[in-house]
């Protein structure tokens, strides 16, 4: 359950357990990380045991009729107790897993679910449904505030036992998924049809499709096909009144769509079991290239911030160009850095445009070449050229595009172990107009900036741009501070609230694809319209009248 | 064996024409068991902690009393070091009879040196415990014997049971009394159940690993006991069952049995069995019933056919159904079900007590009446029924039994106290959560019954709210029967436990609430209850709230109401009838309605408030205050009622302190204004003395103006609230007042009266509760005599006779009579204004054709009663007041001046026009019109 194959996963940091670097890497880390941001003070702190960590003992006992696929047990229980944030991550560390699950349930089948749902409104059990547990934001904790007094106990609803693709529609190019497959095996299910999803988040290799249709995850897909919304067809989801399911079609102008509902209700509704999703055929021929702008050419106080702006014009540039590129990632200096994009032959502190188009049908050369263009126009160079392939070849040595690939999916083992170093290390993403950008990068930079001097003497902010759209971009802001063991969340408190408020501030949105959980409640409910609220709490009350579908999610 | 005779042997008085038998002689020749005399360091040790143990008067005199009757013998159930320790030093501390013997203690262990270490030296036999025993009681000392040895792991322990002990001597106090009474010595051998509860925790049925290896509870091993000791010892109970009166029990027996003399092991056995019943129900009383996991109850309800039935109904076949249907009965029965744990009630009576302190000053308990409900929690199980007038009544309860001793209740409370985080809190309290309405959710409440079922069963007492919320106005609300139906019914299931119900009378002079009240009545909604509003609560502390009182009523029991109803069935004429259950719940809640009423006690707050707002003037003289206390009290002492005790002053009328302590009050909650000799207002302060010592001075000789206390408009409807406490007591006597002043005034004929009566009680019936026991005639004809009696009312007929109907009533001669018929009928006046202005309202139908919601025209109502206050047709304003509206309204629907079409109120059609509805109000007002005039006339002007 926990285990795939032999492999054991981290019970309170990413990923795979044996990816977390023994104590002399970390020294190492340590030492390379200080070198690259500026400051020390980062001590490899020893990582917690299973046996050392502290679990309440469970309120609820399992019932007879439920047994066959809930347990109450220990390792279960601590395994399903936290997302992945910075601040799941740092209670992890510490050992405290006090709001562990009473509960933990892996259904077999939607029976099992619905038998769950009934069971849990019946006695006024919190259901906490739970894919991959990546979540970023607090999605997935059993911690309800204020009405946690209501309930008499907490079930997490692991849905990773269905993990099949059940249905293969090759006419309509659509498969029937079932929610609880991670990433790779559902991947590895469509590629014996020749087909793949193309969806590929951070958190790839551990998310659920259930939790990306449930968060409206963002992919792969730099432009276009941005969201997971894009790629579903219909979706099937239990609530506690029973079941919600959608007519499968391409297109529909029969009023509000039920889909949209269902997408991004991040379980306040029901768990979704399965869902229709529209595949492609793996891609054949791709081309990719890295942009990079500016650096030290011209000298001079300002010069970074002129080649940034720079870089952004071309971005805006290319996005509104019609090109669709697959990726289209603009990532500023320090972000280069920070991933190990820049390479020796490329001037130090230069920002990278990371630009990629591929397809099963056609070569892609004339929209890179075309995207290219408008960079260079704008001041870009592409110091390792552009890289064109054509099928079964492995895309290698596209120069920074490949290593980006790398890194991005590394960045999160980074992270837990820069918690293990004593640092507050963050990202929070949003999104605004590209008439915005400008205001909004200034105000989160100024705001941050401070927090973190103040809170921890300094630290280092860098942005990227996960996906761009032709009316604006999505920023991406990673920041990393020194801190001390046991002020840590008080700091990173602290610079969160700096940076949410500034987005607040500057009209952008809380999120643009990591969802609003339980920590991003309070900023949400500054951007919805009030009368959305009161259509939300409405609908709710409608399916779930107990009120036990992850409480404090969304809504109060 | 030391032939040296003892040098108490003298004392030992012998009835000198008897002549000892040869047992006896040997005994009394034998020495006497030595007393146990503790080394100095011991007898510190013992002083230190058993001096702290808090001893009932009650105890002392009950031993003392056997003492002087007879020879006390100390029967206590488990052989206990600790229990023989503390009996000794009390027994010594307090001059009882002392102990000189002990059955099978080993005391040698304490005292190496001792004269005990003889004893030990030389093996014992029972023949030896057993002799000295003998010596001892032969000589009229006082002994102990304990009655159980506590299980060993060789024999016993798995049944948990101990070990008969006792039985050999109590077989030789029986041959002893036998030989006694056979000598002609009629000194009975008394024995006393002796009891040392050393932890108020109940017993709990799942046995832990601490259990096993330092004994239970029940069973304290050594370790324990001392242990339980030192946790304890300031919060030890003493106390003594009913005394078994060796003599009088032989006496009873030997007639019972067919040879003339019962057998003596049957004796033995059945003394036995006596006494550890006797001791065993005054622990109950004390740690309550054995307590069971919570899960375990749980499952015995859902178990119960009651509930399987309602969920096999559900459920229909399948099995998943059944499983949600059973799954929703567990979690009720969580979110219903009590957990008391015995710390947080302590906890929770330091809090009481600091808080008691703080915002009351006294809390005045009926000590009769605790001992009653002692007495019956004694023989059976225990109903709580308190009135309801504040949040406060749901502790104070639990924490005055518990104070005296007694295991506290499991209270109901509506689930809107579920709240976080006082909701755990107030269920470990004991408190069970109910539903404010069930509704028809049919699996709801037949939890609900099998829960009530099931504390019944268990033994617990309960307490609940009969009057279903806390009543706004002061008075008491008509009783809801849902929850003491339940009750019933389980009470008829267990025909051999008696259930008592304990009507209990809660009073404040100044209710906490009162603020949310007033606003709530005067038209505001009630908020919910929440962590905010006790945080905003805490601003309570700050300010005082007079005394509290705490009185209990008769006890009843079913049999007794079934004999009523049935007595009332047959004076009708009808046969000895079977009675049905809801006429037994529905009469027993009217009973318990009465008895609260009749236990209410008058308090300075009640009084005074009543003096206030009595008075037809806008400002109240002091001597004009003082002197309708004194009427008001005379009264009450006439009907019997129960007065706090700090309310008498020294000739019998109310004291000064009282009247002045409450207007103090009043005056620093801003509710009363004090006007000085120049009509300015004084500064409303909490230190208010109307009485400074200057003033007072003054006042006494004479010659300075007198204060003038005025109750500002806005805030007479606070003062109602104190008012009505005991404005049940006056309202017989108002009823026949107001309409003997009715125009043209007395003198009335009998008959008139009484029908005036008889309608204006009908247009009260939804205002006041009448007693269930008699017919209005007789109530009538009581009351009036009563009156005659008292000298306020004369009877005078043309013909000579004052029994006829066509005798003519008329207010007696003189100025008292005069003012206290004036005033009785002032008691209700405002009740009447209220009805008027109803009736006022009624017009606004007269546009409505369709009919307007009741909440419409309760809103109207208080509108126009505002409207009709400024113009001087409402004097008193607390008659606008939500409740009494509706009453009035439900009294019109009552009368036929309104009807209800479609859930709406509407004129019927004989009513429907404006000179119809006129009449209407006419109708009430005429009830008020002269009595007014008459009041003014009666009142003295203020010197």
């Amino acid at each position: 359950m926990a285990k795939t194959g032999e492999r054991a996963l981290s019970f309170w940091g990413w990923g795979w357990a044996d990816k977390f670097p023994d104590d002399d890497a970390r020294r190492g880390i340590a030492v390379q990380v200080a070198a690259l941001l500026g400051f020390d003070g980062l001590v490899p702190h020893a990582p917690p045991t299973l046996e050392s960590a502290k679990v309440p003992t469970p309120r609820v006992s399992v019932p007879e009729a439920l047994g066959a696929f809930c347990t109450n047990d220990r390792e279960q229980r601590i395994r399903h107790t936290y997302g992945r944030s910075y601040r799941d991550l740092v209670r992890g560390f510490s050992g405290d897993f006090s709001p562990a699950p009473d509960l933990v349930a892996h259904p077999r089948d939607e029976d099992d679910v619905a038998l769950l749902l009934q069971w849990a409104a019946a006695t006024k059990i919190a259901v906490v449904p739970y894919g991959g547990g990546t979540s970023v934001c607090g999605g997935v904790e059993a911690d309800f505030g204020a009405s946690g007094g209501r309930y008499h106990g907490t079930v997490s609803l692991d849905m990773t036992r269905l993990d099949r693709v059940l249905e293969v529609d090759r006419t309509s190019r659509a498969a029937r998924i079932q929610a609880g497959a991670k990433g790779p095996q559902l991947e590895a299910q469509l590629a014996e049809h020749g087909l793949t999803l193309r969806h590929f988040p951070q958190s790839f290799e551990f998310s659920t499709l259930g939790g990306w249709l449930a968060t409206r995850a963002g992919g792969h897909y730099a432009t276009l096909y941005t969201h997971i919304d894009d790629l579903v067809e219909s979706m099937r989801m239990v609530t506690p009144t029973g079941i919600w399911e959608s007519r499968r079609l391409p297109a529909s102008g029969a009023g509000p769509a039920p889909d949209r509902l269902v997408l991004g209700s991040e379980g306040i509704f029901g768990v979704i079991t399965e869902a229709w999703m529209r595949v492609q055929q793996r891609p054949r021929y791709r081309a990719s290239a890295s942009v990079h702008f500016g650096g030290r050419v011209q000298g001079g106080a300002n010069d970074e911030a002129i080649s940034y702006a720079r870089a952004v014009d071309a971005t805006r540039a290319i996005a509104q160009a019609g090109l669709h590129p697959t990726n289209c990632r603009l990532l500023d200096a320090r972000e280069a850095a920070l991933n190990f994009v820049t390479g020796p032959e490329n001037q130090e502190g230069s920002h990278v445009l990371i630009l990629g188009f591929e397809s099963a049908d056609h070569a892609c050369d004339a929209w890179i070449d075309r995207a290219v263009a408008i960079a260079a126009s704008h001041g870009g160079v592409v110091p390792r050229g552009v890289v064109k392939k054509d099928d079964g070849a492995k895309t290698e040595g596209a120069g920074a595009a490949s290593t980006w690939k790398a890194a991005f999916l590394e960045a999160p083992y980074l992270q837990s172990v820069l918690v293990s170093l004593g640092a507050v290390v963050d990202t929070f993403e949003t999104a605004c107009t590209w008439d915005a950008f400008p205001k909004l990068h200034a105000e989160v930079h100024r705001a941050v900036t401070e927090a973190m001097k103040e809170q921890c003497g300094g630290g280092r902010l860098s942005c990227r741009f996960t996906h761009v759209y032709p009316d604006g971009p999505a920023p991406y802001y990673t920041f990393i501070a020194p801190s001390r063991a046991g002020m840590q969340l008080e700091h990173w408190w602290a610079i969160k609230r700096a940076a949410s408020d500034a987005l607040m501030r500057c009209g952008a949105t809380i999120t643009h694809h990591h969802a609003v959980g339980r920590l991003h409640r309070p900023w949400y409910e500054r951007e919805r319209p009030d009368t959305f609220a009161r259509v939300l709490r409405a609908a709710k009350n409608e399916v779930d009248p107990a009120s036990i579908m992850n409480p404090g999610v969304l809504i109060e | 064996m030391s032939t040296e005779p003892h040098e108490d042997d003298a004392k030992v008085a012998r009835p000198a024409s008897t002549q000892p038998d040869a047992a006896e002689l040997e005994a009394s020749l034998r020495a006497l068991p030595p007393r146990y005399e503790p080394n100095a360091l011991l007898r510190w040790l013992y002083r230190r902690f058993f001096d702290r143990i808090e001893v009932d008067p009650a105890w002392t005199e009950m031993v003392r009393q056997a003492a002087a009757r007879g020879t006390v013998v100390y029967a206590l159930r488990n052989l206990s070091l600790l229990d023989f320790l503390a009996l000794d030093h009390l027994t010594k501390r307090y001059g009882l009879p002392q102990v000189r013997f002990a059955n099978n203690l080993g005391l040698w262990i304490l005292e190496p040196f001792g004269k005990g270490v003889q004893h030990a030296l030389r093996p014992r036999r029972r023949e030896d415990d057993v002799e000295d025993l003998r010596a001892a009681v032969t000589r009229g000392e006082s002994a102990a014997v304990f009655l159980k040895r506590p299980p060993t792991v060789l024999a016993g322990s798995a049944t948990g049971r101990g070990l008969l002990e006792g039985d050999d001597f109590l077989h030789e106090l029986v041959e002893l009394q036998r030989r006694r009474t056979a000598g002609g010595d009629t000194r009975p051998i008394i024995v006393v159940p002796q009891l040392f509860v050393w932890t108020k925790r109940p017993d709990t049925r799942q046995r832990s690993i601490v259990d096993a290896v330092l004994g239970t509870r029940e069973w304290p091993g050594a370790v324990r006991t001392a242990g339980q000791f030192l946790l304890n010892y300031r919060d030890v109970t003493v106390r003594a069952g009913e005394p078994l009166d060796l003599r009088q029990f032989l006496v009873n027996e030997d007639q019972e049995a067919e040879t003339g003399r019962a057998a003596t092991d049957v004796v033995v056995r059945r003394v036995v069995y006596l006494l550890l019943k006797r001791l065993e129900r005054e622990r109950r009383v004390i740690v309550g019933p054995v307590v069971k996991a919570s899960d375990r109850i749980v499952e015995e309800i859902v178990r119960t056919p009651r509930v399987r039935k309602v969920i096999d109904e559900l459920a229909g076949e399948g099995a998943r159904e059944r499983f949600i249907v059973e799954a929703r009965a567990r979690s009720m029965l969580r979110e219903m079900a009590a957990a008391m744990e015995p710390d947080v009630i302590k906890a929770f009576g330091s809090l009481m007590e600091a808080i008691f302190h703080r915002i009351y000053d006294g809390l005045e308990i009926d000590m009769p009446g605790i001992e009653r409900v002692r007495e019956a929690a004694r023989k059976g199980t225990v109903i709580l029924l308190p009135s309801h007038k504040s949040h406060v009544d749901y502790l104070l309860v639990s924490y005055v039994l518990w104070r005296n001793a007694i295991t506290p209740p499991l209270i109901a409370a509506g689930d809107n106290l579920t709240f976080f985080p006082m909701g755990p809190i107030f269920r470990r309290a004991g408190a069970f959560f109910i539903r404010r309405s069930i509704g028809t959710d049919r699996l709801y409440s037949a939890v609900l019954d099998a829960y009530v079922h099931k504390i019944v069963r268990e033994g617990y007492s309960i307490e609940f709210f009969l009057e279903g919320g806390r009543s706004r106005t002061g008075k008491l609300l008509a009783p809801k029967l849902g929850l003491l139906g339940m009750v019933v019914d389980a009470a008829y299931e267990l025909p051999s436990r008696t259930v008592y119900f304990v009507p209990i009378s809660i009073g404040y002079e100044r209710v906490v609430e009162a603020k949310s009240y007033v606003r709530e009545l005067s038209g505001g909604e009630k908020e919910g209850e929440s962590v905010t509003g006790l945080v905003r609560a805490l601003r309570v502390l700050a300010e005082r709230y007079g005394r509290l009182n705490l009185q209990f009523g008769e006890i009843l029991t079913l049999d007794r109401i079934r004999s009523d109803v049935e007595a009332t069935a047959t004076r009708g004429g009808g046969a000895s009838a079977f009675v049905p259950k809801r006429a037994i719940v529905a009469r027993l809640g009217h009973q318990i309605t009465y008895e609260i009423n009749r236990a209410t006690a008058v308090t300075g707050g009640s009084l005074v408030a009543l003096s206030l707002l009595t008075h037809p003037g806008r400002g109240v003289p002091h001597s004009v205050l003082e002197r309708t206390c004194a009427r008001l009290l005379a009264t009450l002492d006439h009907l019997g009622a129960r007065v706090q005790p700090s309310v008498r002053g020294e000739g019998g009328g109310p004291s000064l302190r009282a009247i002045t302590d409450a207007l103090a009050l009043f005056v620093s909650a801003g509710w009363v204004e004090v006007h000085d000799e120049e009509g300015a207002v004084e500064e409303a302060s909490p230190l208010f003395r109307p009485f400074g010592r200057s003033r007072k001075k003054a006042i006494e000789q004479d010659d300075a103006p007198e204060p003038v206390y005025v109750v500002p408009d806005e805030k007479r409807l606070s003062v109602d609230l104190s008012k009505n406490v005991i404005i049940h007591f006056f309202v017989p006597y108002a009823l026949i007042c107001t309409a003997l002043l009715v125009a043209p005034g007395p003198a009335t004929r009998r008959a008139l009266l009484r029908e005036r009566v008889q309608r204006l009680s009908r247009l009260f019936k939804f205002e006041f509760m009448f007693r269930a026991d008699a017919t209005y005639d007789e109530i009538f004809d009581r009351t009036l005599a009563d009156l005659s009696a008292q000298g306020t009312l004369v009877a005078s007929a043309p013909g000579g006779s004052q029994e006829g109907e066509e005798a003519l009533i008329d207010v007696a001669a003189g100025e008292e009579a005069r003012a206290l018929v004036s005033l009785y009928a002032a008691t209700i006046a405002s009740f009447l204004e209220g009805y008027r202005v109803v009736a006022r309202t009624l017009s606004m139908l007269l546009k409505q054709p369709k009919g307007v919601a009741q909440k419409d025209l309760i809103k109207r109502a208080i509108s126009v009663g505002k409207r009709m206050a400024l113009a001087g047709e409402v004097t008193r304003r607390e008659g606008i007041c939500r409740p009494v509206l509706e009453n009035a309204v439900s009294a019109f629907l009552d009368q036929g001046y309104l009807a209800k079409s479609e859930g709406k109120l509407v004129l019927p059609a004989s009513f429907a026009t404006i000179s119809a509805v006129k009449a209407i109000e006419s109708r009430v007002a005429s009830y008020l019109s002269t009595g007014a005039q008459v009041l003014a006339s009666a009142v003295p002007e203020a010197e």
